[in-house]
């Protein structure tokens, strides 16, 4: 069988993959929980662990033989954000793809940074329970929303921030999940 | 590593981290260091991602499945192009390709951790880059779209 090497540009290609990701704190503290249930390890989660914990989903994530970069201890924990999208500038369907577009560039870069953990558009069409309630009106609701994640509530403003939604008269509201 | 062999599948590899870290932690006492530890890590966390390729298919999670509609203008970049074509690999390819091309496991090494002759390792990695390349020769699917 012939060889099939990969030229320069490919490894060069290669090489810019990101090789280590951070795990999200949930990660953490599910594995921990399910350790726990287990009998692997103590139900009261010692001070060390943590670290450790991260080191490991590290090394689970990104290291490969001989790339072995010791970080533990340097992962910043993570929390999930929802970013809630409302209003908009009204768009011709022509706009709107140009509009849709530039969105997915965006939640593309997200994405690759390992911040992205959903995005959904919400169709307009509502239907509310609950004393009293009544259906907002046509717009008035969520157009969509992004579940990221972020290691502090600055960078999840930063993202909000960087949002297309912005840009045509739409706000951004982001709210940490508990 | 784990989000790559799931395809960028970002819950089933959570999944697989989770029962890697299972296992290993039951396994630990076992391990008699005449290993790597971060190839033994590796061995469990391929097995645990085989079974649960087994007992699920994999839907592919991209940004060009997210529900914000397909996008008529595509800005290309090599390595969203790059992980897109890996994630698209067959299984068995995929997996050589990562280990090889993405960790820098031997041959060896990947015939080991995979349970399959070192000769099978360097054929699936020759048909596993043939596939990737033709992969990223193909305008992406919003391209043909937008063309059309």
């Amino acid at each position: 069988m012939q060889d099939e090497p990969l030229t320069p540009h490919e490894q060069a290609d290669f090489d810019r993959l990101p090789r280590e990701m951070t795990p999200p704190a949930a990660l953490e503290d599910r594995v921990v929980a399910a350790l726990a249930r287990t009998g692997s390890i103590r139900s009261h989660r010692p001070a060390w662990l943590l670290p450790v914990a991260a080191g490991f989903l590290l090394l689970m994530a990104g290291f490969g033989a001989g790339r072995l970069v010791p970080t533990i201890g340097s992962v910043p924990p993570t929390e999930r954000y929802l970013l809630l999208l409302y209003g908009a500038d009204a768009a011709s369907a022509s706009e709107e793809q140009v509009r849709v577009a530039e969105y997915r560039a965006w939640a593309s870069v997200q994405q690759q940074a390992g911040r992205l953990l959903v995005a959904e558009k919400l169709s307009d069409e509502a239907r509310v329970f609950g004393p009293g309630a009544s259906a907002p009106a046509s717009g008035r609701g969520p157009a969509g929303f992004f579940l990221i994640r972020a290691s502090t509530p600055e960078e999840a403003a930063a993202v909000a921030a960087s949002c297309p939604h912005l840009s045509y008269g739409g706000t951004v509201v982001v709210r940490r999940v508990d | 590593m784990a989000w790559r062999l799931m395809a960028g599948h970002t819950a089933d590899a959570e999944d697989v981290v989770q029962e890697t870290w299972q296992r290993a932690a039951t396994r630990l006492r076992g391990f008699e260091w005449n290993a790597a530890l971060a190839t033994w890590l590796t061995s469990i966390l391929i097995n645990c991602t085989r079974e649960r390729r087994r007992a699920r298919p994999l839907v592919r999670a991209d940004p060009a499945h997210l529900s914000l509609a397909p996008a008529p203008i595509r800005q290309p970049d090599p390595v969203i192009d790059l992980e897109r074509a890996i994630a698209a690999l067959p299984a068995g390819y995929r997996d050589v390709l990562i280990l090889h091309d993405v960790e820098g496991y031997t041959h060896d090494e990947i015939a080991a951790l995979l349970g399959i002759a070192t000769g099978t390792s360097k054929s699936q990695l020759f048909h596993a880059r043939r596939a990737m390349r033709a992969k990223l020769t193909l305008p992406a699917p919003e391209d043909i779209n937008h063309a059309g």
